[in-house]
């Protein structure tokens, strides 16, 4: 019980620093490539190939390393890699600027798929790992592996409504980086969380 | 709700919207030059609306249930600025009055370049505009003539195709000067190109708005500090602001934050601030003389001088307060609070 209770709140959290990500990833690109659809297609489309990846890659995981900690660490590295992306997003962005549009003449829609693609597509990747994984936490017996995927996916999609809701609504008015660094904070002490309390499925 | 309850109660709405349209009680003198829709000209920004009344052409931005005004043409008049705040755009002459290179940021119906080309023929004229089909319609409906269109999106180029028949005799000049040029791309891009060319400008012009409000990116202090580093020596800027919203004190802070000097015009309606990158004390008697001057030289046929009457010296802003910057600029809120 203790575990399937750690497992979602684990999902929630990272379906919703998912789509808080995606709600700030156009407005770090808007600033140098314009605010033309394409920074939306750009940021939405990188995030939906990450995320099957991280699916896949996930799942293929979930035979290996079974242990929660497992989970913790990959939170611990999204969570630095959105620290990255604090630190990181202006230098990227002026050398896709530079180089992309200045010099090689890109258009700035492919510019701000680099750009999306760079800062967002390892933090998404990983963070679509965490489901299959929880999953195969979850799953005392063969027989309630769906009833545990459904109600985990459940979880980390409401997780990923609110994310997306708040952070557009009102996170983002107290600027990017707060948005950025309280993120990464909040993700960082929850995998702290999850990897002290919950039990192993050996034990 | 059954299929005849429906039918009154769509009526009795339709009637009630008719009644409360001013444009529609007038509507037989009312005619719609260009409209953009989904199918045979759509714009990928805009719902955008041009219509003629009385000999004066409206181009309008539908957003939300509301037309915004964006520019104003008398086909009796085409020298006529009617919106107040073309003519007081030419306020920022008063601080240069013999500009080389002017650049625009936001094209609407073309108004202040084809003023700024007619008095004075000898600048470059450049514009910068997102919307290709807000040129299309500047061109179709406004009388506006750029030399030469620089498209830089191959999609954008399929944009002016939809509006080809409306440009069969509106085109580009192609005069060799190239004088009267438009870039079609966002303006924050577009001005960091230009920087990186070295391009440099004696007046920019501020007036990029999507139907009521201007998007964040071109009202951040970094937008503008890259807007100073394109001006020359003495040049400005002057901006285009709508005083009735809370947006109001935050842009113009920001906008002091990196211009030391501010000169406001306008007393009703959007102001004009020309702002100057350095800190300079004009007095007005050393304006009016500039007025008197240019309007004695180029024989403006609205009056310059009179421009004067509308400046302000006095803080019309909250002086204290947050600037608007990449990394926060809530202008998507504070278009909404009223400032009174």
């Amino acid at each position: 019980m203790l575990r399937t209770v750690c497992l979602a709140a684990m999902v929630f959290l990272c379906g919703w620093v998912l789509m808080a990500l995606e709600m700030v990833g156009p407005r770090l690109i808007e600033r140098d490539f314009g605010s033309g659809i394409y920074v939306w297609g750009s940021v939405i489309s990188v995030f939906l190939l990450a995320l099957s990846v991280g699916y896949w890659t996930g799942g293929k995981a979930s035979r290996r390393w079974k242990p929660p900690w497992t989970l913790a660490a990959i939170g611990f590295a999204v969570s630095a890699w959105i620290l990255l992306i604090h630190f990181a997003n202006r230098p990227v962005n002026d050398w896709l600027f530079t180089h992309g549009v200045q010099e090689l003449a890109w258009s700035e829609r492919w510019a701000a798929l680099a750009s999306a693609f760079s800062l967002f597509f390892v933090p998404s990747g990983l963070l679509g790992m965490i489901s299959p994984m929880a999953i195969r936490l979850a799953a005392s017996d063969l027989d309630r592996v769906g009833e545990s995927a459904g109600l985990l996916y459940a979880v980390s999609t409401v997780g990923s409504f609110l994310g997306c809701l708040v952070t557009a609504f009102y996170l983002v008015d107290f600027g990017l980086s707060k948005v950025l660094l309280g993120h990464a904070a909040s993700l960082a002490a929850g995998s702290l969380l999850f990897g002290w309390l919950c039990p192993d499925p050996k034990s | 709700m059954n299929r005849t309850g429906c039918i009154p109660l769509l009526f009795s709405l339709l009637v009630g919207v008719g009644v409360l349209t001013p444009e529609r009680c007038r509507a037989q003198d009312r005619k719609v030059l260009f409209e953009t829709d989904g199918k045979d000209r759509p714009s990928p920004y805009h719902h955008i609306l041009v219509d003629e009344i009385d000999g004066i052409r409206t181009m309008r931005f539908r957003r939300l249930g509301t037309d915004y005004e964006e520019s104003r043409y008398d086909t009796r008049n085409p020298l006529r600025p009617v919106l107040s705040y073309t003519r007081l755009f030419f306020s920022a002459f008063l601080f240069h009055p013999q500009p080389k290179r002017v650049l625009m940021i936001g094209l609407g119906g073309g108004s202040v370049p084809t003023l700024v080309r007619h008095y004075f023929p000898d600048a470059v004229m450049d514009t910068v505009e997102l919307d290709p089909m807000v040129v299309v319609a500047a061109m179709a409906c406004f009388d506006f003539r750029p030399d030469r269109v620089f498209v830089a999106e191959e999609a954008a180029r399929r944009y002016f195709d939809t509006g080809k028949e409306l440009l069969a005799s509106a085109g580009e000049t192609g005069s060799p000067g190239d004088r009267n040029r438009v870039f079609v791309r966002d303006g924050r891009v577009q001005v960091r190109l230009f920087l990186a060319a070295r391009a440099r400008y004696d007046v920019v012009f501020l007036d990029a708005f999507r139907g009521g409000y201007i998007p964040f990116h071109l009202t951040t202090r970094e937008f503008l500090s890259q807007c100073s580093g394109l001006l020359t020596e003495g040049g400005v800027v002057a901006l285009n602001m709508r005083p009735d919203f809370k947006i109001y004190d935050y842009h113009k802070r920001t906008v002091a934050a990196v211009f030391p000097s501010l000169f406001t015009f306008g007393q009703e309606g959007n102001k004009i601030c020309v702002a100057l990158p350095r800190p300079r004390d004009i007095p007005p008697s050393q304006l009016q003389k500039t007025a008197l001057e240019l309007q004695a030289r180029h024989a403006f046929t609205f009056q310059i001088p009179s421009l004067i009457e509308e400046l302000s010296m006095e803080t019309d802003y909250e002086k204290t307060g947050e600037i608007f910057t990449d990394d926060y600029a809530p202008v998507n809120v504070l278009r909404g609070i009223p400032r009174e």
